[in-house]
């Protein structure tokens, strides 16, 4: 079992013990994810608990790349379970941090971990390689993320600033040495408060927050774990591993020298940290997950900031500049508070921006029909972002109400028919906030996100949006033609048949079988290999790489190569894609048995009823698109997602996936065809298995 | 470029006030992997501040209408239809838009000065 640990830790969290799980059981599902959905599917009996139940069965899952030397792939974890956050079912979800914690779990001898039960009073649970001990958290339950981690630390005799010296981990010689802290997945006070805008967090700001999974832990009375590991990851083939990786590096990334002139992005780009508020000019360097190829993080001389990256680093800055006309040290600060009072990014984005459009409409305030006390003057401060937070933390004020997010506390005031359909509440599937892909321009992401189970935040396709419309508001001509785009990239999606169409955004082809299989091919690509197998979003796949004299990215060859160098496998691309058809409908299943029906399945009315417009000479939403049978990035704004368009469109998709098309559940020929015969028994004792088509 | 005419105190107060909800105005940031993230300004003093950052885009058409009609500022939204239209280029357009608007706000501010 090369890249695997052989175990996995089962804690019952209700009788401070615990177990172990032999990965063998789980192999054949590969990793990550998929082996997360096998052991929920087998260990929560009940599908249909809340989130906050203690039967509700939490996986933290690494892949046999964790802790190695495959680019961009080591240092991934998954978590899965029932989540608290989507609308009106808190449905089966994930989530994924980065970071160097799977790979300290992986050298501590685990490929994972299993959380069952609930804490009699608040843990915190300390893993030395084989050792599990379950400690009081009494002294660190109130603290935030960052104060629970140095604490532990200490506890612990990891002194602050030793670098990168080697340290004896215990007094005992068998447990080996270190150059590592150890890593720590904690929760703050949002969490403890078992909000569904809870997060978990490691490090300064690798953090976990789609789901509600910080919810979850706090109604489990778990605070912390903390993972050191002496030990290695056995790999098959380590000196081709170290070729491969150098390789990679040399040939396929970008470097100062050879920078291509338009904007690069996924595998090929340079280091550079993927942050969106102005870079500090006063120092700074890279930070990355471990085993990455092309970090997008940094450390700043400030010390504030450190290691946020992508949409969280926008998440206060335009309240900042409202409040105070320019990007001030409350864009950094505030950002640094969602991570230290662990709390998800996209939630609060998008709930600040509710909650200005409540006080401009005059609804929320001192006496008014949402009666709150914070000082709203103070919206864009600092100290504004601490109170919103504290006020969820101590279940005060508005913070009551926004326990389980800001959805279902438009339902509480009243809000959420009229707010939802004009748009105020940026909620467009499940109830969960908008990523700043509409899905009326952006097909594939708001289609993958209302199939699933939340926000898909998978950029496979969307790059091409960003790296041509920089481009071209420069005035660049794209680097590849859309013509020449599409080809490339349904040449690798295998095992389909290279079908340009699946790539048309034109607003004719919005409803097509072709964009129906372009989602299905995308949601069994995340599912294995990104999910799976742990792939960093961020790099893979690598469809066009302009780093290459032909612009072809390694996606196609180079996920199943790293994965069979560290096996020993022989595993083949369209293997790993049926490999993710499988845990999809796996997935499917339990959404199932929660309730799941097709007629759930749509957007918030927003999406369905009002065009998001663009001008002419304002930014628009360029993608590749056949416009008067000739292809062109061409701007797809200006449309909205038809209700019976839409339904023609899961006609397809369920057809494609084989599901039942009048109810969305999964069938037994299906599910049989993919080695599942006991899930579709176990659907059809409930009732609920889909009907042959 | 022909500098603005210096607004009368009337207009430079209206400047500086909110607009109602009904009128708001979105701004987006676009960046790699970030998309298109949209801001909600409700006054024209935070358009400025939020067209501030580099990547700060919006419809300089749709904003000709609106300093127009929810502010009365003609000769802005003249300016910013005739400027954004000469460029070749949405970089170009919104370099124009933030010349136009850091200038009239600046006027503003020099006249609640004195």
């Amino acid at each position: 079992m090369n890249g695997y640990a052989g175990k996995i830790l089962n804690v019952d969290l209700t009788a401070h013990e615990y177990s172990v799980i032999d990965t063998a059981k789980y192999e054949k599902w590969g990793g990550g994810h998929a082996i997360g959905s096998a052991i929920f599917w087998d260990l929560c009996k009940d599908k249909t608990i809340d989130g906050r139940d203690p039967r509700n069965v939490i996986t933290i899952m690494t892949s046999p790349l964790t802790g190695t030397l495959v680019p961009s792939a080591s240092g991934r974890v998954e978590v899965q379970g029932i989540g608290l956050q989507s609308y009106p079912v808190a449905w089966y979800t994930r989530s994924n941090f980065g970071g160097r914690l799977g790979g300290q779990l992986k050298s501590a001898g685990w490929d994972g971990i299993v959380l069952q039960g609930k804490s009699p009073k608040p843990v915190w649970i300390d893993i030395l390689n084989d050792e599990v001990v379950f400690n009081d958290a009494a002294d660190l339950w109130g603290t935030d993320t960052w104060t629970a981690q140095q604490k532990i630390w200490s506890k612990l005799g990891v002194e602050r600033g030793v670098g990168d010296a080697w340290r004896q981990v215990s007094t005992k010689a068998k447990d080996g040495r270190t150059t590592q802290k150890p890593a720590i997945l904690a929760i703050g006070p949002v969490g403890e408060a078992g909000s569904s805008i809870g997060a978990l967090i490691h490090d300064a700001g690798n953090g976990g927050g789609q789901g509600g999974f910080g919810g979850v832990w706090g109604a489990k009375n778990l605070k912390a774990i903390c993972i050191q590991g002496t030990g290695g990851v056995d790999v098959a083939d380590p000196t081709g591993l170290i070729q491969a990786r150098i390789t990679a590096k040399e040939d396929w990334t970008a470097n100062d020298d050879k920078g291509p002139e338009n904007f690069a992005s996924g595998f090929g780009q340079t280091v550079s940290p993927v942050a969106f508020w102005p870079m500090p000019t006063d120092g700074m360097r890279p930070q990355a997950c471990q085993g990455c190829i092309n970090g997008c993080r940094a450390r700043y001389a400030s010390g504030v900031g450190n290691e946020s990256s992508c949409l969280e680093t926008s998440v206060y800055m335009g309240y900042d500049i409202a409040k105070n006309g320019k990007p001030t040290a409350a864009t950094y600060e505030g950002v640094d508070l969602l991570q230290s009072y662990g709390a998800n990014a996209f939630e609060i984005k998008h709930g600040l921006g509710y909650i200005r459009a409540l006080l401009e409409m005059g609804v929320l305030g001192k006496g008014k029909a949402i009666d709150s006390s914070l000082d709203y003057t103070q919206l864009g401060d600092t100290v504004f972002m601490e109170a919103l937070l504290r006020a969820i933390s101590d279940k005060m004020d508005i913070g009551a109400d926004l326990q389980d997010g800001f959805i279902r506390a438009a339902e509480k005031w009243g809000r959420l028919d009229e707010d939802w359909a004009t748009g105020a509440l940026q909620f467009p599937y499940w109830g969960l906030p908008e990523h700043s892909y509409d899905s009326r321009a952006e097909l594939e992401w708001g289609y993958g996100s209302i199939v699933g189970d939340r926000d898909i935040n998978e950029h496979d396709f969307n790059r091409i949006f960003w790296e041509n419309f920089l481009s071209a508001a420069k005035g660049y001509k794209p680097a590849l033609t859309a013509e020449q785009y599409t080809a490339l990239v349904v040449s690798k999606m295998k095992p389909l048949d290279p079908d340009p169409s699946m790539l048309d955004f034109s607003t004719e082809n919005m409803y097509s079988e072709a964009i129906a299989k372009l989602v299905s091919w995308q949601r069994h690509y995340s599912r294995f290999w990104k999910q799976g197998a742990l792939y960093c979003d961020f790099k893979y796949p690598d469809f066009e790489n302009l780093n290459r004299p032909d612009a072809s990215g390694l996606t196609g060859s180079g996920e199943p190569d790293f994965w069979n160098l560290v096996t020993g496998q022989d595993m083949t691309f369209e293997e790993g894609m049926e490999l993710g058809r499988k845990v999809w409908n796996l997935d499917n299943a339990i959404w199932t048995l929660q309730g799941r029906t097709r007629e759930m399945v749509h957007f918030a009315p927003y999406v369905h009823d009002t065009p998001m417009t663009m001008g002419e000479f304002g930014p628009n939403y360029v993608l590749p698109a056949k416009v008067d049978g000739k292809w062109e990035y061409a701007n797809v704004a200006g449309r909205k997602i038809d209700r019976d368009g839409f339904e023609e469109w899961k006609d397809h998709f369920y057809s494609i996936e084989g599901w039942d098309k009048t109810t969305g559940w999964p069938t037994r020929p299906t599910l049989a065809e993919l080695g599942l015969d006991d899930i579709a028994d176990t659907l059809e004792s409930a009732g609920k298995l889909g009907k042959e088509q | 470029m022909k500098p603005l005419m210096a607004p009368d105190e009337q207009l430079a107060q209206a400047l500086r006030e909110k607009v109602p909800y009904a009128e708001r105005f979105t701004v987006y940031t676009v960046s790699g992997r970030g998309g298109m993230m949209a801001t909600i300004a409700y006054s024209f003093v935070e358009v400025v501040g939020l067209m501030s950052v580099e990547n700060g885009f919006l419809d300089p058409i749709a904003l000709s209408v609106w300093v127009r009609d929810s502010y009365n500022d003609v000769e802005l939204s003249e300016r910013l239809e005739t400027g954004c239209k000469a460029e070749p280029t949405l970089f170009g357009r919104m370099q124009v838009v933030r010349y136009l608007l850091q200038q009239r706000l600046a006027q503003c501010n020099e006249l609640a000065v004195s």
